[in-house]
């Protein structure tokens, strides 16, 4: 993986054929569950009912319902610590649209991992996002490791930090990666959220260069 | 141009001062530290969202990441309730609440 680049046709990046399916794979899976934690799925052959430009109409008051799954309630999170009912009229006008962007741009970011097709594993091919994309791409990284971090128990700066560590350290020892080992999911796991991270630091940098050349 | 960036920040600090004494239910946005956000990206949210100054977004910022907490902005409701949408959608971890509680 390379990280971000300017170019004229916009920010590129460089993956691997395995990078993009493992992510590609992830981003999949954040979608799924948000879709079903919030049943934003429209029920089948809706989509060619609907209205390019409008927007649909907020959920009625009884189909909003706080997620279960800790992961998607970090994603979308209460609007209030103390005050309940605050809470739940906040979510009650958003959380509809707020999921649907997410899925949206986690679909976008999908579909860019997925374009092209690499005739070799491991060469290292451009992954294009456009500036006018740029912003939602980042957000579609951010809920990826939102999820992650949640499913490996990251509470903690420090955690992040260990997690860093562990993860160079077996990478500088040249392990190749073990299907049998018991923690093979976490470092799975862990791996996938080091390098969208890695993607998206490069990313925002660029991004905020962006930000503070454009006149105020 | 020099000038006008220094009284910046100043001006609108005076602006938001005037609002909170201004307004009888005031509320503010609170973003929350996480270990998942980037700095970077923390940054880039404040200025490109609020249109904060490089100097204002790196002390807010800071003050998330260290004091676990900053409010990021104010103003009645229903303008709180659209930031704290705006972090969401971002994916920070907002919250909002009355000035002073």
């Amino acid at each position: 993986m390379r990280p971000f680049r300017r170019a004229r046709r916009g920010y590129v990046a460089e993956l691997s054929a395995s990078e993009r399916l493992v992510l590609a794979h992830v981003v999949g899976d954040v979608v799924e569950l948000l879709q079903e934690q919030t049943a934003t799925v429209p029920p089948e052959g809706s989509d060619a009912c609907r209205i390019e430009g409008v927007a649909p109409l907020s959920a009625p008051p009884d189909e909003v319902r706080v997620p279960a799954d800790p992961a998607v309630r970090r994603l979308l999170p209460d609007a209030s610590r103390e005050d309940a009912e605050v809470s739940t009229e906040f979510r009650r006008f958003t959380q509809g649209d707020l999921a649907a962007e997410k899925a949206q741009r986690l679909l976008l970011l999908a579909d860019l991992l997925l374009a092209g097709d690499p005739q070799d594993a491991e060469a290292l091919t451009p992954l294009i996002v456009r500036h006018d994309d740029a912003r939602r791409v980042a957000g579609a990284l951010t809920d990826v490791r939102v999820v992650l971090a949640e499913r490996l128990d990251l509470r903690t700066d420090d955690q992040v930090e260990e997690l860093h560590d562990e993860v160079l350290s077996r990478e500088e020892q040249g392990s190749e990666p073990d299907e049998e080992a018991p923690d093979a999911a976490r470092r799975f796991l862990a791996s996938v959220f080091l390098m969208s991270g890695w993607l998206q630091e490069s990313l925002v940098e660029l991004m905020l260069a962006e930000v503070r050349r454009a006149p105020r | 141009m020099t000038g006008t960036a220094t009284a910046g920040p100043r001006l609108d600090e005076e602006i938001d001062t005037r609002e909170a004494l201004s307004l009888a239910d005031t509320w503010v946005t609170l973003v929350w530290n996480d270990p998942v956000n980037l700095m970077s990206y923390v940054t880039y949210v404040f200025e490109s969202y609020f249109g904060y100054s490089q100097q204002k977004a790196r002390t807010l910022m800071l003050q998330v990441h260290q004091e676990g907490r900053a409010v990021v902005s104010s103003g009645g409701r229903e303008k709180v309730e659209v930031d704290v949408q705006a972090m969401h959608e971002f994916g920070l971890w907002a919250t909002m609440q009355r000035s002073g509680e």
